[in-house]
């Protein structure tokens, strides 16, 4: 494993490492994210392996961007169930 | 590397607040409202934590039994999609007596990005539909403290306050776990491409 003390424009492989998904979301100071940026310019090592995560984690929403739908028989099983709760709560309330 | 811009907030976050406080008051229209909305989102989310089939509806069930009883307890300050994703939370590990997403094990961040690859430039690199093809498995293959963190974050699309709050986590240990997840499933997805190449 690379060593990741080594520093490349005042950053250690190390931070950028602790620090990636603060980056990837953009969670992070200007000058921070400037600091990394400059790290990455220089630190193939890191650059790769962000892009590694990224690109995971772009795949990992690409995979699930498509919309979702309940089969009608659970839709009408949860409407069911949820009239079952209502009576039974307004015939608490209301025993008459 | 892509910078990404964290998810914006729940746009609905006006709508479902006057939905479930309607709801409280008996307001069923409200409620169904709120219903169609997140029923597919929640449907989806207790799947991702493994509840299938049947179970998967009776998830669903509970999730909005639950909700609808305790919709007065919304105190409109967080996303109600937070909100109503911890419920599931809770009852599928109810239903399934598990322990609530804690992580199994801890490892170094060190130690976590050496197995997802860092430092290894020998390797090359997936194409972006391979990852596509093997991500879904990949989520499936880690602990279920990491998926839910990365179904939450990553397809749910919750903010980090949003996510920490549904999880019952502080934002500082919402963002380590996540950091850990994110990693994890980049190790899982390295594992595969090499066992592929192997095959």
């Amino acid at each position: 494993m690379t060593n990741l003390d080594r520093s490349v424009a005042g950053v250690t492989c190390r931070e950028v490492l602790f620090e990636l998904s603060d980056y990837l979301d953009n969670a992070l100071s200007e000058q921070r994210i400037a600091q990394l940026r400059a790290h990455l310019d220089g630190c193939t090592t890191c650059l790769r392996f962000g892009n590694d995560v990224a690109e995971t984690l772009h795949a990992l929403r690409v995979s699930a961007a498509q919309p979702v739908s309940i089969p009608p028989r659970t839709a009408s099983a949860l409407r069911a169930r949820l009239t079952l709760e209502r009576t039974a709560h307004n015939r608490a309330r209301d025993p008459t | 590397m892509v910078v990404t811009s964290a998810p914006t907030p729940d746009s609905k976050l006006d709508l479902d607040r006057d939905d479930l406080w309607a709801a409280a008051r008996g307001d069923e229209m409200a409620f169904e409202s709120f219903v169609i909305r997140h029923e597919a989102s929640v449907y989806r989310f207790v799947q991702s934590l493994g509840s299938v089939g049947a179970d998967a509806d009776d998830a669903l069930q509970e999730t909005f039994i639950h909700a609808w009883r305790a919709a007065s307890t919304y105190q409109g300050t967080g996303s109600a999609r937070a909100w109503l994703l911890s419920i599931a939370r809770h009852v599928v590990y109810r239903a399934g007596r598990r322990h609530a997403g804690e992580p199994a094990e801890f490892d170094s961040l060190e130690s976590i990005a050496q197995r997802a690859g860092w430092g290894d430039e020998s390797e090359v690199r997936a194409r972006a539909d391979d990852r596509a093809r093997v991500v879904q498995d990949a989520l499936q293959r880690l602990s279920v403290a990491d998926r839910e963190i990365l179904v939450l974050r990553e397809i749910q699309e919750l903010s980090g306050d949003d996510t920490a709050a549904a999880l019952q986590l502080s934002l500082p240990a919402m963002k380590s776990r996540l950091h850990r997840a994110r990693l994890r499933l980049t190790s899982v997805l390295r594992e595969t491409f090499r066992n592929e190449d192997v095959a």
